[in-house]
């Protein structure tokens, strides 16, 4: 009984503080229908195909593509290409959260990348946590999309993902902060295509009304416009200097 | 002749030449226009020539002077006479693609034999968060702390764990979750570094003895491999425990209370001193040695030594390996080299963590984010910008409003009807008591059709089980190509209905209404 006492301690004790250390001060000029800058450096690394390094705000995302490459047998497609997203969080092995946000992105990947062009073939998707200030997951969808332009990868369209909360006094934020989001009611995360500004993936929690959903879904679609306008930027940049 | 500056080939080049040699050519044209101290004039080209396996690249290498200092043409290397015996130009060729190694005063990428790459040290904002790059090697390390029981072999030292993680962002060989044999050598050599140097106090972990002590954790990630990832982890692994900062404990009595970040400042580990690994890469048995092996470097090596030192010029580890001998001076030579190196790192480390601890205190931008370089090519920023509220605000009031009006119509629609069902129950929307008035003795009735029924499919099996003999007989041999044609005499047994229309929809309910309305009748007949 008392080592079993002695393991919750411990476990509540470890979150506690890798939470802890996490927290960081709230920017306080930052109203809460605003993005955070958006820092991004691609092709950093040598050994993939294509690569970047992708911070909103503080969170950062360390993202690698390699493909089309060959697929295992057991995973081949005959039709289509395998997309496979590996996760790697900054301290301890990947769990259940970290398999299903992989899980998320392959799926939305699946219909941005056109996968029919490459059948037997896979392209690997890898992440990496850099740093994680609240809206790990929007960020993740959103390296994911620079490192597949990086590498130069045919896509169907362009994604960017945006996270919106509601927070205790009904407030809804804009690509909340770690602090910000612990503290939120409800949660929710938008992929937008690049085609028509429409919805291609959703992912929420918590509990909220219809027309809180409504909202976030508009201030999503209005703020993914800012992200695409970010990627052409950035590829404009890389383009126009190599002309 | 040949103009300065370009390397041209000779015009009887054999066929045989193909692209891997071309690659030769490219990377020889462009070390020597890169460090220039060849006149290419002076260098006159002879075809390669190829054995077996082996490519080789025959070329007379001449001083400014003009004087030839020699080449060696029967192996795959060329070198030059003793004059400049520091000299040489060292062509390693294996099966395909191939490797080049050449070595001539200056590297593939323009360094000295005894040069590091650049290192650059960042911090995170997190606290115990390194990331180091060597040249084109990237590692990040993240320090953390937890409260575990104490092995019980030492119950009163904390423990400090070691995990590498390698990830096809490193290099496409590598699978996710799967540690390579290059992954466990790394793992136990940084194991011996950091915990048997004793680098860290351990027992300055410890909470209480035998029941709770601090644990600290340091993963490393290997970001990209381009060579020395041992060199490279060091800096970052040792660089991230200076800088990690574990919460702050009290003990009274046998209650411990660990205080919040707001509560007190968390206290650093005491890290002793620094163990950091230099690497070196022989070849020729041993004869040549490189510093800071690249990943093109590591891939011709014969063999490697590790040495672990610190800055009071004490050796925390040292290994050797690949199939070479090597004498007690080159050891010798290179445990000096290695004095050299660490006090730099080392310095470069305090340096980097000074400046760390500056920008906290003074309130200056820190982290990976505020790193980025903007102005370069490949990276770009988006300031954080306001959306235009107006047509915005609007937008969203109508479609709110029609949201809303569409739920509010959809409610008038549907009105719930509670059903009371009997004491204690209820029933909200579709369900209710059953409609359908089934009776038990029915019930009973219609399994005896269904056994009836049962009988009649066995019936149809045995005809399918015949057919299919005949067929066989007619000498198919392959159970899955045979073809059955049951004609209707087969179906006597249970006579199927197609009706002519199949979409118009059958009414279920009434089908079986009037069948039971016909079981009754024959019920009330038999009874009669």
């Amino acid at each position: 009984m008392g080592r079993i006492k002695l393991l919750v301690f411990v476990g509540i004790i470890n979150s506690m503080y890798l939470k802890e250390f996490d927290i960081l001060e709230v920017n306080p000029e930052r109203s809460s229908q605003q993005m955070r800058t958006i820092t991004c450096e691609c092709g950093i690394l040598s050994r993939c195909d294509g690569s970047c390094c992708l911070c909103q705000g503080d969170t950062t995302i360390m993202a690698s593509v390699n493909g089309p490459v060959e697929v295992k047998s057991s995973k081949e497609c005959i039709d289509q290409a395998y997309i496979e997203v590996t996760y790697k969080p900054k301290v301890g092995l990947p769990g259940c959260p970290e398999k299903s946000l992989e899980n998320f992105i392959s799926s939305t990947c699946k219909s941005v990348i056109s996968v029919n062009l490459h059948p037997r073939a896979s392209f690997s998707i890898v992440l990496q946590e850099v740093e994680n200030d609240g809206s790990l997951m929007s960020c993740c969808v959103n390296a994911a999309c620079m490192a597949l332009l990086n590498a130069a990868v045919p896509l169907n369209y362009m994604m960017a993902a945006v996270t919106i909360i509601v927070s205790e006094d009904g407030e809804l934020v804009l690509d909340p902060t770690e602090k910000q989001q612990a503290a939120a009611v409800a949660y929710m995360m938008f992929v937008y295509s690049s085609k028509d500004f429409s919805l291609i993936a959703s992912s929420s929690s918590g509990q909220y009304s219809d027309e809180q959903f409504q909202r976030c879904l508009l201030i999503g679609a209005e703020s993914s416009k800012q992200v695409f306008k970010f990627y052409r930027d950035t590829m404009e940049k890389q383009l126009i200097s190599k002309v | 002749m040949h103009s300065a500056g370009e390397f041209c080939q000779s015009s009887t080049e054999p066929l045989a030449l193909n692209s891997h040699r071309r690659g030769i050519t490219d990377i020889i044209k462009h070390f020597r226009v890169s460090k220039g101290w060849i006149n290419t004039r002076d260098c006159t080209t002879v075809p390669p020539c190829v054995w077996g396996d082996a490519v080789c690249f025959c070329r007379e290498v001449a001083t400014r002077e003009g004087g030839i200092l020699g080449w060696e043409a029967d192996e795959a290397r060329v070198t030059v006479s003793k004059p400049c015996a520091h000299i040489l130009l060292l062509l390693h060729c294996h099966l395909s693609p191939l490797y080049l190694e050449c070595h001539m005063k200056a590297r593939l990428d323009g360094r000295e034999i005894y040069d590091y790459r650049p290192i650059q040290i960042k911090f995170g904002i997190s606290q115990g968060c390194c990331h180091v790059t060597l040249g084109n090697t990237r590692i990040l390390v993240q320090v953390s702390c937890e409260v575990t029981a104490p092995k019980q072999a030492r119950p009163s030292e904390g423990i400090l764990f070691v995990n590498v993680e390698i990830s096809p962002m490193a290099a496409p060989q590598y699978e996710p979750g799967r540690l390579t044999e290059e992954a466990v050598e790394l793992t136990r050599l940084l194991e011996r570094c950091l915990k048997e140097s004793r680098c860290v106090d351990t027992e300055s972990l410890c909470i209480m003895t035998g029941i709770k002590v601090w644990q600290i954790r340091c993963d490393i990630h290997i970001l990209n491999h381009d060579g020395n990832l041992l060199d490279c982890a060091s800096v970052a692994a040792i660089a991230a425990l200076a800088h990690f900062r574990r919460p702050d404990v009290t003990v009274s009595g046998e209650e411990v209370t660990i205080h919040s970040l707001e509560d007190r400042d968390p206290i650093p580990l005491s890290v002793h001193h620094m163990p950091l690994c230099v690497t070196f890469a022989f070849y020729k048995q041993g004869k040549f040695l490189l510093v800071d092996p690249s990943e093109k470097e590591e891939r011709v090596m014969e063999g490697k030594l590790v040495i672990g030192m610190n800055k009071h010029r004490e050796v925390c580890t040292l290994q050797m390996t690949g199939s070479m001998l090597l004498l007690k001076d080159q050891v010798l030579r290179c445990s000096n080299i290695t004095v050299k190196k660490v006090t730099e790192m080392t310095n470069l480390i305090q340096k980097a963590l000074e400046n760390d601890t500056k920008a906290r205190s003074s309130g200056q931008k820190f982290g990976f984010a505020s790193s980025i370089e903007i102005s370069r090519l490949s990276s770009n920023q988006l300031e954080a910008t306001n959306m235009s509220k107006e047509s915005f605000e609007e937008k969203i009031q109508s479609i709110v409003q029609e949201s809303s009006d569409e739920s509010y119509t959809s409610d008038d629609n549907c009105k719930t009807e509670v059903h009371i069902l009997g004491r204690g129950t209820g029933v909200i929307g579709e369900g209710g008591p059953s409609t359908w008035d089934v009776d038990l003795d029915e019930d009973e009735e219609m399994i005896a059709e269904l056994e009836n029924e049962q009988g009649q499919k066995q019936n149809r099996r045995e005809i399918h089980s015949e057919v299919m003999k005949t067929a066989g007989s007619l000498g198919d041999e392959s159970e899955e190509e045979q073809t059955i044609t049951l004609q209707s005499e087969d179906f006597s047994g249970d006579r199927m209905e197609i009706s002519a229309e199949p979409r118009t929809t059958i009414d279920l309910t009434k089908a079986l209404k009037t069948e039971k309305k016909q079981k009754s009748l024959k019920k009330s007949k038999l009874k009669s």
